[in-house]
């Protein structure tokens, strides 16, 4: 049994590596990394939603955050995609802290508005700030990363089979953190908390203390992501703490399957791949997840995750 | 130097009823959205779709059907409130006893869904509802307003006094206080909640749908109007108290006038801000709202 | 030195006085039990005590210090460990991730330790695994390490909680009715667990509405009526206590199985 676990992890990362050359158009790609993106998003948001069980509605204000930083830092202090991908998740942090500390005080659906409010909020700012954010239209003319050893190395990130690359050791990064959290003590934490809040709090955990960390980290997760979208695309514009990108992510994870590493990552794939290859437009688009969402939190509330654990359950019970 | 106050008396005032006339449109909003959570516990994210619906419904029943506005308040109330009750009752009802959160999840796929298929249908360009009345606006006391504006503030505020005579003092109006205070027992007591769920989303729907025809005529419609609306529902929710239906229509026109004189006095660009800034304020440190204690009144 | 000393405690809910002037105290390592009819306000004293609730007027205080204006999981900290009248546990859990939850306050080593996977990682999961075995031993619930938490029958959940209430290491244990729905075996099983936790050195304070139970294993018996403290004696005390009598008349017949 454990080596053919072994086997199939092998042949996922196998699978994994090998890929995009598979796919000789550049389209195929780009679809490949902006998955890659959108996993790290699903990923961040499913640490607060899917293990502590809290729902931030303003969750992409973090991816937004994320982006602007190293955009802000690239247009007035010069800073390259190294120092972003540094700088992103520690203003993010900062601001995880910020949002936090007020909204977790609050339950459920209240503490889904507020963090909606202050999404809101900073995405005004965003806008009407021209002076310094730019405005509406954004910031463009983000660089590509670039290693650069002289004399030996002269690399540059132009290409998406190198993104691709890039992009999947920083998803591995997310994954390995995610799952070393989730199995340690810090992880029943956040469990007993989804669970049995005031149970929790009657044994000694310090409920507000944990949901704070946990805010933190996805908050952290979303403005590394952040980083990355703008690096890659050159741009940063207010829209990432949009509508579109709340009702993505949202769906997702839970389509994909919340509280599971996998479902995510599942989640995250089927909704980039599927409707860019059918070339859905932006709002078709929106429309179908909308109506996936509500059904599968009606028929399916484990998520596409549930779905395929199910299979496996129904054969190992051959 | 009396006319610099004067001048200064007027600005004031034509902000302050500005405000009062958006503040009931958002006063309307809150209050079905109100009504909802008191009675089911359910925050319903497509409050702010439903006035978009109205708003269309009434477009076409007048462009096409040429109705006239007036009959088309009543009727484009009827469409989304038969819609929402349909609609909510193939999600909501099959839910029903999860937690919050699904509810929450939920109507906000419903939201997305409806809000995208209008846009898909009829585009995102920006319709003009006509107004009955003469644009000519009217003067009183230096203050420059439109009939439009004084009959969306007459009729919104007949329809929320019909609507807390309704409740307070219909069987059906007592049977939803009842299920708002233990939905278990009032259904023990013989309590007929399937009616209850039925009035319940059809009173929100409607109002809702109100709003979005006596707003209409003043800013363009199209299919993303809900949003921010749905939002600012939730601020006057939050402010009154969930339940509340007196405080949701007072925290309405409070929102408005401070979102008015926030636009004029302070910096128009950020006028939304105001209300965030307030909910959370509220939320920090009054989250039973300003007004609030529980139950439905 | 009294361990919980609970103090003119008051707590109202707008008008009404759910409890008015308690006063009594436990000493380390009795049982003390607390009745009183429905609506007594047993339960609000709980949650005075825990910490979810702040009393009006008056105080709590535990081995000298005052405690009531402390949060709910600090005074876990403490060792005051409660469980709930409606079973309280984590249904989708495993038996044993319930436990190791409630063993969760007594080594936390920290985020990073998780993340680098350091010595502290291990030797807290180490030292979780053998908290909950020694649980489950003490609890003869072996059997049921494995099982999802929300399957377990109704005497075996109750258990659970007590499990949980255990392993979070208590000094003082808050039982709030643990005989509730209970048949007869479980109930004596129950009385057999509460000796041998006492056993422990743990101090006890036992909610319950089955007379036997109460009259039979505890040592002290304080009594709750409207809010108020009417008693507080030995079990043959307040048998005979004529205000007891009084509000207990026609319940007792019906309590007595």
């Amino acid at each position: 049994m454990n080596r053919g676990r072994w086997l199939f992890r092998a042949i996922v990362v196998i699978v994994v590596l090998v890929l995009p050359l598979l796919f000789e158009s550049t389209y195929a790609r780009h679809i490949l990394v902006s998955s890659g993106i959108f996993i790290l998003l699903s990923l961040g948001l499913n640490f607060i939603m899917g293990y502590m069980g809290q729902t931030p509605f303003g969750y992409p204000v973090f991816f937004g955050l994320g982006a602007y930083t190293t955009a802000l830092g690239f247009t007035y202090l010069g800073t390259d995609f190294w120092t972003g991908l540094i700088a992103a998740p520690i203003v993010a942090g900062i601001f995880g802290f910020l949002i936090g500390y007020p909204s977790l005080r609050l339950r459920g659906p209240y503490f889904a508005i507020v963090t909606l409010a202050f999404a809101e909020i900073v995405a005004l700012i965003l806008n009407n700030w021209v002076s310094f954010t730019r405005g509406s239209m954004g910031i463009s003319g983000i660089p590509h990363p670039k290693i650069i050893i002289p004399g030996l190395i002269d690399f540059t990130f132009n290409h998406e089979l190198k993104w691709y690359y890039l992009v999947v050791i920083i998803c591995a990064f997310y994954l390995l953190v995610n799952h070393r959290l989730i199995h340690s003590y810090a992880g029943e934490a956040w469990l007993a908390i989804r669970e049995n809040e005031d149970l929790a709090e009657a044994v000694g955990i310090h409920t507000f203390k944990w949901k704070m960390i946990s805010f933190v980290i996805g908050a952290m997760m979303g403005g590394m992501a952040g980083c990355i979208y703008a690096h890659y695309y050159t741009i940063a514009s207010p829209d990432l703490v949009g509508f579109y990108y709340i009702t993505t992510i949202f769906a997702m994870v839970i389509i994909g399957g919340r509280g599971t590493l996998l479902g995510p990552v599942l989640g995250a794939i089927l909704f980039t791949a599927v409707p860019e290859y059918l070339r859905a437009a932006k709002t078709m688009r929106l429309v179908i997840f909308g109506l996936i969402m509500l059904l599968s939190i009606i028929f399916m509330p484990q998520g596409l995750n549930g779905l395929v654990n199910d299979i496996r359950e129904r054969f190992r019970r051959r | 130097m009396s006319s610099f106050l004067f001048q200064k008396m007027e600005l004031f005032l034509q902000q302050l009823v500005n405000g009062l006339v958006i503040g009931i449109i958002y006063s309307l909003v809150a209050i079905g959205l109100t009504v909802i959570y008191g009675i089911f516990d359910i925050i319903n994210m497509t409050q702010g779709t439903f006035f978009m619906i109205g708003a269309f419904a009434a477009y076409f029943l007048t462009k096409n059907l040429g109705v006239s506005y007036f009959l088309s308040i009543p009727l484009a109330m009827i469409i989304t409130g038969v819609m929402g009750i349909l609609v909510e009752r193939s999600s909501v009802r099959t839910l029903r006893g999860q937690q919050n959160i699904v509810f929450l999840l939920s109507t906000m796929g419903l939201m997305v869904l409806l809000e995208n298929l209008a846009l898909v249908l009829w585009g995102a360009t920006p319709r003009q509802l006509p107004s009955p009345f003469a644009p000519e606006p009217v003067v009183f006391l230096g203050v420059f307003l439109t009939r439009q504006k004084i009959f969306l503030f007459l009729c919104a505020t007949v329809m929320i006094l019909l609507v807390k005579r309704f409740i307070k003092g219909s069987r059906l109006g007592r049977s939803m206080r009842a299920v708002a205070t233990d939905q278990n027992t009032a259904a023990l007591m013989g309590i007929d909640v399937n009616r209850v769920f039925i009035a319940t989303f059809g009173i929100g729907a409607g109002l809702s749908a109100a709003a979005g025809v006596l707003l209409g005529p003043i800013f363009d419609i199209e299919p993303a109007m809900g949003h921010l609306t749905l939002i600012k529902a939730f601020i006057v929710v939050i402010m009154g108290g969930m339940g509340n239906i007196t405080g949701a229509f007072y925290c309405g026109l409070i929102l408005g006038v401070a979102e008015s004189m926030g636009a004029g006095y302070i910096n128009v660009d950020y006028k939304d801000a105001f209300g965030l800034i307030i909910m959370i304020l509220v939320l920090l440190f009054r989250p039973q709202g300003l007004l609030g204690k529980g139950g439905l009144r | 030195m009294a361990s919980l000393q609970v103090k003119n405690v008051s707590r109202y809910f707008g008008g009404v006085a759910a409890l008015s002037e308690v006063n009594f105290g436990l000493s380390p390592g009795e049982i003390v039990g607390l009745i009183g009819p429905n609506g007594a306000g047993k339960t609000t004293l709980f949650n005075v005590i825990t910490g979810f609730s702040k009393p009006s007027r008056g105080q709590v205080l535990y081995e000298g210090r005052v405690i009531s204006d402390l949060a709910p999981y600090e005074i876990a900290s403490l060792g005051i460990i409660r469980t709930y009248q409606k079973t309280s546990i984590f249904p989708v859990l495993t038996v044993a991730q319930n436990i190791a939850i409630g063993h969760h306050r007594q080594n936390q080593p920290g985020i990073w330790s998780a993340l680098l996977r350091t010595q502290a990682h291990h030797t807290e999961r180490q030292e979780s695994e053998t908290g909950i075995k020694e649980i489950l031993d003490f609890l003869s619930m072996d059997w049921a390490k494995d099982y999802t938490a929300q399957n377990l029958s109704y005497g075996d959940q109750r258990k659970l909680e007590i499990a949980i209430a255990l392993s979070a290491r208590p000094k003082l244990l808050l039982l709030d009715e643990p005989a509730a729905g209970l048949n007869p075996e479980e109930t004596n099983g129950l009385m057999e667990v509460i000796k041998k936790i006492q056993e422990r050195g743990i101090t006890i304070l036992v909610v319950e509405h089955h007379m036997k139970l109460v009259m039979r294993i505890c040592e002290r018996i304080v009594v709750l009526n409207y809010g108020k403290k009417i008693a507080e004696g030995t079990p043959a005390q307040i048998q005979n206590h004529e205000e007891v009598i009084k509000v207990y008349l026609g319940e007792e017949v019906e309590e007595q199985t």
